[in-house]
């Protein structure tokens, strides 16, 4: 459970800031909304998924995809006026960064 | 009105903001080249000794931990193996007790089944030491009790032993560089690019609205 949840600081640590940055009027509400669903996509990937057998294999895709669409998702619900194309801009960015350099934070976390 | 960084303001210095956010975030990712989900967690067996009981977890990387596929314990000074007829719980794990002090590897006796995924190096077993002496150790009954066995280990015996193999696509996720890296990219990006078209057809539709 370490490091599920070192994995979430880090992904944490890498998306809000891209969330505060596309939302400057909104910044803390839609902040807040996106902690919410980066926690809970993030711990569905990391703890949920390696235990569901379907997913054996393939639990990262199904999770990235779920990751990226349930975060636009509740961006484009909570934003005001609701804007879905921000939203996906942002969950799609988002994802792909803490897809591609999450780990190398990470082992700079650790190493640090 | 606040400036956003996602709107396209043609003609202010605010324009080159976006190019700037989506340049920054194409170089770390693809500059950055072990694959990680998420940031996902790289997860193989992990043991913890307390007292003469070893919990023993499994990783997301190896095969569902059932007595049908039994977990091996070789002690490292006498090369005696037994077999645990374990079967992990909810978190992969489970306790062997009344362990005697030495200093054990533990894995599990059949190799993972490589089915699709990822390329990566899996360990085969992992160590742990117990100084503990033993004395009056009494065991869970349901706890799963070692077996002698002549099974040789996956990781070899005496000097020839081998710490891990490289497994061309098993379901790791985490470490190396997993086959569904090209399409989780592809996913967030396209997610990206329809919300930028969707952005920019706003944006044009705007000046005839007003």
């Amino acid at each position: 459970m370490t490091g599920a949840l070192a994995a979430l600081v880090v992904t944490l640590l890498l998306e809000l800031p891209i969330v505060a940055a596309a939302y400057p009027g909104q910044r803390v509400r839609l902040t807040a909304v996106a902690l919410v669903a980066n926690t809970f996509t993030n711990l569905t990937l990391n703890v949920l998924l390696p235990r569901w057998p379907l997913g054996r294999g393939h639990y990262i895709l199904v999770g990235e995809i779920l990751a990226v669409v349930m975060e636009a998702a509740a961006l484009a619900v909570a934003s005001r006026p609701r804007d879905t194309g921000r939203a996906l801009v942002v969950s799609g960015l988002g994802n792909a960064l803490s897809y591609g350099a999450g780990g190398a934070v990470l082992a700079l976390l650790r190493w640090w | 009105m606040h400036a956003s960084l996602l709107s396209l303001p043609s003609s202010s210095p605010a324009a080159t903001r976006p190019a700037t956010l989506v340049a920054a975030v194409l170089a770390l990712i693809l500059t950055t080249r072990p694959a990680h989900a998420d940031c996902a967690v790289p997860r193989y067996y992990t043991l913890k000794a307390t007292g003469n009981t070893v919990a023993v977890c499994e990783g997301v990387t190896q095969p569902p931990c059932t007595p049908s596929t039994p977990f091996l314990r070789q002690d490292e000074a006498t090369g005696e193996v037994v077999s645990i007829a374990a079967t992990c719980g909810e978190v992969r794990c489970f306790n062997d007790e009344c362990v005697p002090p030495g200093t054990y590897r533990y894995g599990l006796a059949s190799l993972l089944v490589c089915s699709s995924g990822c390329d990566t190096v899996v360990p085969y077993f992992a160590e742990v030491s117990v100084t503990a002496a033993l004395s009056n150790c009494t065991r869970d009954p349901t706890s799963p009790a070692p077996m002698a066995t002549t099974v040789n280990p996956p990781w070899g015996t005496g000097n020839n032993i081998v710490a891990s193999f490289n497994c061309p696509g098993c379901s790791c996720g985490m470490v190396g560089s997993d086959r569904d890296r090209g399409k989780i990219l592809a996913v967030d990006f396209l997610v990206a690019a329809i919300g930028l078209a969707a952005l920019i057809a706003r944006r044009r539709r705007a000046p005839h609205r007003t």
